[in-house]
């Protein structure tokens, strides 16, 4: 296959922006990829937007879900299905999202080449011929961590990155697998000082992959996490009671380590607190049966909280192929509390 | 109703998002994704006022436009697409305007006060500090927010509770003195701010009325002042030919323009030897060569490259030739540099980098030109997004949750920015207005409405009746759309004049609101702090002669403390909001494309993990 080549003055002018921030190099391995798109619901409709917005080359989208044209409540939350075109069709009938949705991905960037599947995404999720096709894959929607993890293996035995996207109600988490990424640190020289003094540094990223993480048995906080010395698992464990309920999260941590870390007062402030409890839990399916209401909104896919995952996701991507900085491997949005955090698992 | 708003946001929640009415203003790349947002949770009614339209290059995060929308009014199209997205509440109201929201006599200060809350998405500080004055008045919610590259901000703001847009100070645009401008440029900068805001405005533009007396030269040289002047003067007889349809030799026009410019003007520069002792010395153009016959350029040149100086002489006279006749066409209208218009665009960039050549200045490709002419921060789709959304949030938070606006925080982006590796958005909550900002805190706001022949007598009658001995004997009385005195204790000429008459004499002008300001001068060591008025013109009764307006507790301050700075204060804050930047002759660069944020503030470049985290366990 040839390469397409940022060259016509339209492309240059379109892009004007977005080339002076990363430059046309990258603005050519951006028209070249070929990125796979797991599901158009709330995330997947903003992270495809993104996308073509960005001048991706190729993007494939995988979607067998059907909608059901007399119930809003299963399109609401995306914008390339549009109501004049359901309005055209016999509402008896059963269509999917991509029947509608593919028409108007393609009217964003005529010039990407766009594919669209609507059979079993499962089979072909898990056909290894099927993703060395591509250079990236993102699933979003998908809450069976089992077939997460499946697809964690293939993608790391083709050496492709992964970004599992998921999202419940005003929380939403991105995992992201480069498998090995090298990436540019940027550290000021002094804090204090003007930001624009930075030193660069090389760091090379290889990180757990998703089925360690989702294992029953796996702990939460890492063994070596716990054990490190350096302070980490006191920011860590600090963040996390935002995340986890924190009887689990005491359960799973030694208790000495907690009494070191908090007061009294604090500690039972933390049993208390289960505020919109999280993400991680949620990847055990034992722990958040403890929280009604973050189970109620398991896989409510909300707008503006998945326009913020779907950018910062399009965003990392984007990054990974300049070589800046890129999140390192999990980023949690608590939007009820604003939250926005890092975490590296 | 959406079963998942309802889970989420409660059955009460969801129902107030579907009653809530919203003002966007701008509806470029935050307000694209804003509006997006908005319609796609429910809010019954939306109004989207922007006077921009569309362009090529916005389409690469302005998701909301294409290709066919290319010099369409963004608020249209965008809220014509987002038609298609209504779902969660199929009645909701779009509205679009295509006017500047500064324009008061159609966005007026009850206009202003339908709304629930106001979310800004736009791309100017002008505009901005409009909207926050206009919110000191109204007490609604702000959100505000603005993106520069990966950097970006989401701020809640409400008046006399959070600080105000104002209360912190904003970096002013760059200014250079008029000699390095005119006469010793040493960077590209120079020349292109030379050929945007001199020659292209003096030829096509609107003709530069201040008087050359009240001009900062930033020499003292009288020499060379005295040049700067006499080359003015020239210029105004070549802008005669440019503009005389009767002279049908164009090629001649361009020839003149040239041989002034680019010959006689640095021949003139090159006498006063002061200048260049210790600069290099400019070198006039060879006109031998040029072909002033020349009509278009084949092949086109790449913006991408730097060209030869022969090049940008064709493309000069080519483009100069262009510009000219499209002016003729304009009849009497003025044509405006646009860094969008390729014809201005080539214009300015050929010029600026003849200009460098002469000085011994390095080239700039058409491409870089573009961003320094327009002072271009650029923006991407993604940061938009967020920083839409983080605002969108902090909307939902006070309809939905009922939560107060000291609840919310400000959101920027501290990962990218590098003042954060482990919280991607900073948090900061929000300060109490600035004790001496003299948008919010250090004035007595009040709208008074007021009828086309109201004269100044009748509103100092019915404010000394209204507030008794509260109001000062003594005091003045400043326009502050022009910074005028038009009432002091020996001053007292226009007391029978109608208002109206002063405040809007000017009848080309954009209708802004308008503001006076009334100054306790009396002697006392407690004065009321400045009144600061808002007027509302009475629209329906044409002859109304009364002011009418509720009375409002006029605070005060002790004198002795300020009794220096507060006139000059006010005077000056009167002058940042509503003279131009282009004020005493300095050349501003003061165009952006998707507003940078403001400073950040000391509180937000501390990634403070531990005390964050304090505060919330305590």
């Amino acid at each position: 296959m040839s390469e397409k080549i940022v060259e016509t003055q339209v492309d240059v002018e379109l892009y004007d922006r977005q080339i002076r921030l990363w430059g046309l190099s990258t603005q050519q391995l951006i028209l070249n990829s070929k990125v796979l798109v797991v599901n158009l619901n709330g995330l997947g409709t903003e992270i495809v937007k993104n996308l073509l917005l960005s001048g991706i080359g190729n993007i494939t989208v995988l979607d067998e879900h059907e909608i059901e044209i007399s119930d809003v409540n299963t399109y609401y939350n995306q914008f390339f299905i549009y109501n004049s075109d359901l309005s055209k069709v016999d509402t008896t009938k059963k269509y999917k999202r991509l029947d509608f949705a593919e028409k108007n991905m393609k009217d964003m960037n005529p010039r990407c080449n766009l594919q669209v599947f609507t059979d079993s995404s499962e089979k072909k999720l898990l056909d290894k011929e099927f993703l060395k096709n591509f250079d990236l894959v993102i699933t979003t929607e998908i809450l069976n961590n089992e077939l997460l993890s499946k697809i964690n293996l293939l993608t790391r035995d083709i050496k492709i990155p992964l970004y599992i996207c998921q999202s419940f109600g005003l929380s939403s988490f991105i995992f992201v697998d480069y498998i090995q990424k090298e990436s540019i640190l940027e550290k000021p020289l002094d804090a204090k000082k003007d930001t624009a003094q930075i030193i660069r540094e090389k760091e090379i990223i290889q990180k757990t992959e998703f089925p360690k993480i989702v294992s029953k048995n796996t702990n939460l906080v890492s063994k070596q996490l716990i054990d490190a010395d350096d302070g980490t698992v006191k920011v860590l464990s600090k963040f996390l009671h935002k995340f986890i309920p924190f009887g689990e999260l005491i359960n799973r941590i030694d208790e000495n380590i907690i009494n070191s870390q908090f007061n009294k007062r604090q500690s039972r402030q933390i049993l208390e607190n289960t505020t919109v409890p999280y993400i991680l839990n949620h990847l055990n399916s034992d722990f958040y049966i403890s929280n009604q209401h973050f189970n109620k909104c398991k896989g409510i896919e909300l707008p503006a909280v998945t326009a913020i995952m779907g950018a910062a996701l399009v965003q990392d991507f984007i990054s990974s192929l300049n070589n800046a900085k890129v999140l390192d491997n999990l980023l949690i949005l608590d939007a009820q509390n604003d939250e926005m955090l890092i975490l590296e698992i | 109703m959406i079963s998942d708003l309802e889970t989420v946001f409660g059955v009460d929640g969801t129902l107030n998002i579907s009653r809530s009415k919203v003002l966007m203003v701008g509806a470029g790349g935050i307000g694209c994704e804003l509006l997006k947002n908005l319609v796609l949770l429910g809010i019954q009614e939306i109004h989207v006022v922007d006077m921009d339209t569309i362009d090529l290059s916005n389409l690469n995060r302005q998701f909301l436009f294409r290709f066919k929308d290319i010099k369409n009014f963004k608020s249209k199209v965008a809220c014509n697409l987002v038609e298609e997205f209504k779902f969660a509440n199929f009645a909701t109201k779009l509205i679009a305007y295509t006017e500047n929201i500064m324009n008061f006599d159609i966005f007026d200060i009850e206009w202003f006060s339908q709304f629930d809350i106001i979310l800004n998405a736009l791309d100017n500080l002008e505009a901005r500090r409009y909207i926050n004055k206009m919110c000191q008045y109204i007490n609604k919610p702000l959100m505000e927010s603005g993106t520069s590259g990966f950097d970006g901000y989401a701020m809640p703001m409400m008046a006399r509770v959070t600080e105000c847009f104002d209360c912190t100070a904003k970096e002013t645009p760059v200014t250079f003195p008029v000699c390095t401008i005119r006469s010793t440029p040493s960077q590209p900068v120079h020349c292109v701010v030379w050929a945007k805001n001199f020659l292209f405005q003096q030829l096509f533009g609107e003709i530069d009325e201040n008087k050359d007396e009240e001009k900062n030269y930033g020499t003292d040289d009288e020499e060379e002042i005295a040049r700067i002047k006499s080359e003015q003067n020239e210029l105004n007889e070549l802008v005669q030919l440019v503009r005389d349809t009767n002279i049908n030799d164009i090629s001649s026009i361009v020839e003149k323009i040239v041989k002034k410019i680019f010959v006689d003007d640095i021949n003139q520069l090159l006498k006063i030897d002061t200048l260049w002792k210790t600069r290099t010395p400019p070198k006039a153009v060879f006109l031998s060569n040029i072909n002033f016959s020349l009509e278009k350029i084949e092949p086109k040149l790449d913006m991408n490259k730097n060209w030869s100086i022969e090049d940008s002489i064709k493309q000069f006279v080519v483009t100069a030739k262009t510009l000219i006749k499209r002016q003729r066409k304009l009849k009497g209208a003025l044509l405006e540099f646009d860094k969008d218009d390729i014809d201005t665009l080539l214009f300015v960039a050929t010029a600026a980098n003849m200009r460098s050549s002469i000085f011994s200045i390095v080239n700039k490709t058409v491409f870089d030109i573009k961003q320094i002419a327009g002072n271009i921060i650029p923006a991407i789709a993604t940061t938009n997004a967020i920083i839409a959304s983080y605002s969108t949030l902090n909307a939902l938070k006070l309809v939905a949750f009922g939560n107060k606006i000291t609840d919310l925080k400000t959101a920027y982006t501290s990962w990218a920015s590098g003042t954060s590796s482990k919280k991607y958005m900073g948090l900061v909550r929000a300060n109490k207005p600035n004790s001496d900002c003299t948008v919010c805190s250090k004035v007595n706001n009040m709208i008074v409405k007021m009828g086309k022949n109201t004269t100044l007598a009748t509103l100092i009658d019915s404010l000394t009746s209204k507030f008794g001995d509260a109001f000062p004997e003594d005091f003045t009385i400043l326009n502050l759309n022009s910074s005028s005195i038009i009432y002091d204790f020996d001053f007292e000429d226009l007391l029978q004049k109608p208002l109206y008459n002063v405040f809007r004499s000017n009848t080309d002008a954009l209708k802004k609101a308008d503001f006076m300001l009334i100054l306790d001068e009396d002697t006392e060591e407690e004065i009321n702090k400045p009144l600061q008025i808002l007027i509302q013109w009475d629209k329906i009764n044409e002859n109304l002669s009364t002011a009418d307006f509720k009375p409002i507790t006029l605070t005060k301050y002790k004198k002795a403390k300020d009794v220096e700075t507060t006139q000059d204060d006010i005077g000056e804050t009167g002058n940042q909001s509503y003279l131009s930047v282009d004020e005493n002759g300095e050349v501003v660069l003061s165009e952006s494309d998707d507003e940078e944020p403001p400073k950040k503030k000391q509180k937000m470049e501390k990634d403070d993990i531990e005390s964050e985290i304090e505060i919330i366990l305590d």
